[in-house]
């Protein structure tokens, strides 16, 4: 009985560790909620507006049957940018992950010679990803992005 | 049944009844006639409002083009303040309803980081841009920008047939220290166009002012050389047989500025400004070729030396007619 009331407790105690673990890759974020909390709670030096379609899948040359959502705001003067997608499935996100780092890297390429001063804030963007969401903020104020982000990923409920 | 000498009450009530209904039917007759009247006249004023507002017809003619340039200089700056009479008499501008998105779907738009603003906040959704930050009118030529950087925006058009080409280039010369080579290259530009595509309408528009406190503090990036520039677009288009497009129009003030509202460089335009850019395409898509004009201009040659100022040879390099040289280091058009 004694063996039988142990192993039971230490189920219960399993479970109850467990429930309490989020894993990544359960996460759910509301993408349009993060990229407009992001957009209002950072001084950007630009005015950021949301892109097309037509322009992002241009710009980041992600295929679109990869994305289940995005937001994208960009500005016209300078680098600065959020972007928030909810890929289609982990593979996906990858994928997204990757062309967006190589749009990073396009950026720069392209900032280098004509606005250099906008090449630190490429280098060192706020870029991550979460399970199947992929999300970029470039702007000044990093610290404003990351806090605003751990609101979203710490506080997702398990999907 | 009525008393002797009293008059039947119900005769009475039948007479009254009969006077009030004819004089209420003819008020109300009157009143519906002159409301009807109202209305008519309304909407004939509403319509004339809209011709007017949405459609700046100018007309062809030998009258001549004026263009007012007057500066004042100041111990501190030069500050110039133009305005044109009649902008162009070569661009007969349609008095249209606006086309759909659908009249792009065989457009192609070639351009600087402006253009690419234009493609960001406001493209139709199936147009092509072949549009990259610091293009010019070399680079067109030479830079491997498209197609994972192995394609120029020369090559990329030779792939693809177009209905309409759509082109903005010379922000980015505007510190080029020659600007005949500037005309001659866009020359060069369009001529290859043609080549490439040979069924399509080629739109040459006009370079976008800068704000005014841009204009003042820039020895290239300011609104006088943007007009001189334009004159010399205009002439090219021309010779050329192309259209000009006088875009513009759109988003400039009434001193011919960049309003400050819209940008917050000076130079690139916010969503809202790019959709009247894309707005004022839409309404201009007959416009036909451009025609030699009789100039009346109140600049002289000197007054255009003390107003242009010319940059300073440690910001441009000299422009060649194979290589992309001239552009500004740290600008970012």
């Amino acid at each position: 009985m004694k063996k039988i009331m142990g192993f039971v407790a230490a189920l219960a105690l399993s479970a109850a560790i467990f429930s309490g673990c989020q894993s990544s890759k359960d996460i759910t974020i509301d993408v349009n909620a993060l990229a407009d909390d992001l957009k209002n709670s950072i001084e950007f030096v630009d005015t950021l507006s949301e892109s097309k379609d037509s322009a992002f899948f241009d710009i980041y040359e992600i295929d679109d049957t990869d994305i289940k959502v995005k937001k994208n705001y960009v500005g016209s003067a300078t680098s600065e940018e959020i972007t928030v997608i909810e890929a289609v499935d982990q593979d996906a996100a990858k994928r997204v992950n990757e062309a967006v780092e190589l749009h990073l890297a396009d950026y720069i390429d392209q900032f280098q010679d004509y606005a250099p001063e906008q090449v630190p804030k490429l280098q060192n963007p706020v870029f991550m990803q979460k399970g199947k969401y992929v999300i970029l903020c470039v702007s000044d104020d990093n610290d404003t992005a990351k806090e605003t982000i751990e609101k979203y990923t710490n506080s997702a409920t398990t999907g | 049944m009525y008393k002797k000498g009293l008059p039947d009450r119900r005769l009475i009530r039948v007479r009254r009844r009969k006077k009030v209904p004819v004089i209420l039917y003819v008020t109300a007759a009157l009143i519906a006639i002159l409301f009807l009247i109202v209305l008519i006249a309304l909407a004939f004023n509403q319509d004339d409002d809209k011709l007017v507002s949405s459609a700046d017809l100018t007309t062809l003619s030998a009258s001549s083009t004026e263009t007012t340039e007057t500066t004042t200089t100041t111990t501190d700056s030069t500050a110039t303040s133009y305005s044109t009479a009649a902008t162009s008499n070569a661009t007969i501008e349609s008095a249209a309803v606006p086309v759909s998105d659908e009249y792009f779907d065989d457009a192609c738009f070639i351009g600087d980081s402006r253009t690419q603003g234009l493609m960001m906040y406001s493209s139709p959704e199936k147009a092509t841009f072949y549009a990259i930050r610091g293009m010019n009118v070399a680079s067109f030529f030479n830079d491997k920008a498209f197609e994972k950087k192995t394609m120029t925006a020369e090559k990329m058009l030779q792939k693809k047939k177009f209905g309409k080409i759509y082109i903005m280039l010379g922000l980015n010369e505007l510190g080029w220290t020659q600007v005949d080579s500037f005309i001659k290259r866009y020359g060069e530009l369009v001529d290859s166009v043609k080549k490439s595509q040979p069924d399509a309408k080629i739109f040459i528009q006009s370079i976008l002012p800068v704000s005014a406190a841009k204009s003042k503090s820039h020895p290239s990036f300011n609104n006088p050389r943007i007009l001189k520039y334009n004159r010399l677009i205009y002439d090219m288009c021309v010779q050329k047989k192309v259209i000009y497009l006088n875009v513009r129009k759109s988003v400039e003030d009434k001193k011919g500025n960049l309003p400050a509202e819209a940008t917050t460089d000076g130079i690139h335009m916010n969503k809202t400004y790019c959709d009247k850019w894309m707005d004022y395409l839409r309404m201009h898509t007959e416009v036909p070729v451009a025609t030699p004009t009789t100039k009346k201009t109140t600049e002289t040659s000197s007054t255009e030396t003390t107003t242009i100022t010319e940059p300073s040879t440690t910001q441009t390099t000299q422009a060649t007619s194979t290589t992309n040289s001239g552009t500004f280091k740290g600008i970012a058009v």
